[in-house]
């Protein structure tokens, strides 16, 4: 839905505010941080699967230097 | 905007910050490139993920509750009264800045034809507190978590150096009013309080495998790429003006404010007291020679001790360098860097503490003697032009110190470390930390590379 039909009309009675859906902020917050906090959740799940993972390879310090590529 | 030269002076304005902005992101490019370098190749990958990963973590809680921490807390609460309105809670209203505007949903906290400077301050803040989390990273490099950075991030960026800032870096705060605090460039409000929540975090995080021999003896896991350490602290350096200049009022008229005769435009620093953007220059580069002058000599020519030693020097200044004459910032950042050094490797052989880029030091102990010093070379000036404020004086300075390095960094870093690590969440693996965070990454790079050239032949 336009917050601006025309920049004439919205000029002169002094609008300032023209980002789309203007009063449903709160709905776009709410988005936001369900994201943010299930991000965290989910970031922090794969990570510890991955470390788990790599702990049972049981590599040594130095196994790395196998692994290192050309430039 | 009521007619052309109010107009400019507002464009002006947002444009002066939105430079500053774009300069202080090479901060953040300078932190990747440093930590990278300093970091060993089995874990350059997930160094550089750490660090870059706190940008939308701050960023996008900065925009949820930081910027609102920021205005609502000046009154402590209930610690001091505001100037703006009487209030001594939390400040939820009372002219420009107050919080009905830092409210994620405010239609000013977006594109508003009818203000320029909201957006841009806010995100001239925001630099500061990607830099606030950024110095906790380097410090906690090659065993941290990443899901545990992230949580610490948030904290000393969205809260925590927020708080410290409302209280000690706004014309109203509750520490300028009542302490006589001083902290023009940010030597408390961004160095001192991030340098002791490292080191709060450090101690319950624990040092990295080897640091220490069986005897306490500690090793030097030094930097494994100098050119890339060396190119990141030239951009530090370099985003450091922009640094300086985000935290100066561009321009601002002084005869209403202050109840002058007439008018007295100037630039201003935080506290709405004023300096120029031309002095602050002189202290800048004066205290970056001092720092690096000193780091050279107690470090003996040591490239990693004496790059780090420039920041130093401007951080042990910044309190003071809106007024300091540029010798004394140049004298006041040598003693910074002298006491960081010591005091870097003092805590490190006594309480087995693993700094792994020297952030406590460079930023938290040459924050704290900064403030010190500040109290007692400024001792007497006014904090503020406003009525009814204490003036500087080196018991304020001493206890802001105290309330940025340990109540508001040291401590809840430690708290907030112990809690992940009681959870388990705070440290990786012994095996995964041997193996390399990016062991497998390089695994499977160097499977890519064999498929590839047994194709090519």
């Amino acid at each position: 839905m336009a917050t601006v039909t025309s920049w004439v009309e919205t000029l002169n009675a002094g609008e300032t505010v023209v980002y789309p859906f203007v009063g449903t902020e709160w709905l776009w917050l709410l988005i936001a941080v369900v994201f943010w906090i299930a991000w965290h959740i989910k970031t922090s799940a794969s990570e510890t699967e991955e470390n788990d993972e790599l702990a049972s390879k049981g590599k040594g310090s130095e196994d790395y230097k196998n692994n290192i590529v050309n430039w | 905007m009521e007619n052309e030269l109010s107009a400019l002076s507002v464009v002006f304005t947002e444009f002066y910050y939105w430079v500053t902005v774009v300069l202080m992101f090479l901060i953040h490019v300078g932190f990747c490139m440093y930590e990278v370098g300093v970091s060993r190749h089995k874990n350059h990958l997930h160094t550089l993920m750490k660090n870059t990963m706190l940008i939308p973590l701050v960023t996008i809680t900065w925009f949820f509750f930081g910027w609102w921490i920021y205005w609502a807390m000046i009154n402590g609460p209930f610690i001091g009264t505001s100037i703006m309105d009487g209030n001594s809670g939390l400040q939820l209203g009372g002219g420009y800045g107050a919080n009905e505007l830092a409210n994620p949903m405010s239609p000013i906290m977006a594109i508003n034809l009818g203000d320029h400077i909201n957006g841009v301050f806010w995100a001239a803040f925001l630099l500061f507190s990607w830099t606030a989390a950024s110095i906790v990273s380097g410090s906690v490099i090659e065993r941290i978590r990443m899901s545990a950075f992230g949580v610490l991030a948030i904290a000393i960026g969205s809260v925590f150096w927020t708080i410290d800032a409302s209280w000690g870096w706004h014309f109203d705060g509750w520490m300028v009013k009542l302490l006589g605090y001083h902290d023009a460039y940010a030597s408390g409000v961004i160095h001192a309080v991030a340098g002791g929540f490292a080191l709060g975090v450090l101690c319950v995080l624990g040092p990295r495998i080897g640091k220490f021999a069986s005897d306490g003896t500690p090793r030097n896991i030094g930097p494994r790429n100098p050119w890339l350490v060396t190119v990141g602290l030239f951009l530090i350096y370099t985003g450091f003006w922009g640094f300086y200049a985000a935290c100066n009022v561009p321009i601002i008229d002084l005869g209403p404010e202050y109840g002058l005769d007439g008018t007295y435009f100037a630039a201003t620093n935080i506290y709405v007291t004023p300096t120029t953007l031309s002095g602050i220059t002189f202290n800048f580069l004066m205290s970056l020679s001092g720092g690096l002058l000193a780091g050279y000599w107690v470090s003996k020519g040591d490239p990693f001790w004496t790059y780090s030693s420039g920041l130093a020097g401007i951080i042990t200044a910044s309190a003071g360098n809106d007024l300091y004459h540029p010798l004394q910032a140049m004298i006041i950042g040598m003693i910074g860097v002298y006491v960081a050094y010591k005091m870097h490797y003092w805590v490190e052989r006594k309480f087995k503490i693993d700094d792994a880029v020297g952030a406590v030091a460079v930023h938290g102990y040459a924050g704290v003697v900064g403030l010190i010093i500040c109290g007692f070379v400024l001792w007497g000036y006014p904090s503020s032009g406003y009525e009814g404020y204490a003036a500087i004086n080196p018991i304020g300075m001493i206890i802001g110190a105290i309330i940025m390095f340990g109540l508001l960094g040291f401590l809840p870093g430690y708290i907030i470390a112990k809690i992940l690590n009681g959870m388990g969440r705070l440290r990786i693996p012994h095996e995964v930390e041997l193996a390399g965070l990016d062991y497998n990454y390089m695994e499977a790079a160097k499977a890519d590379e064999d498929a590839v050239a047994a194709d090519s032949k």
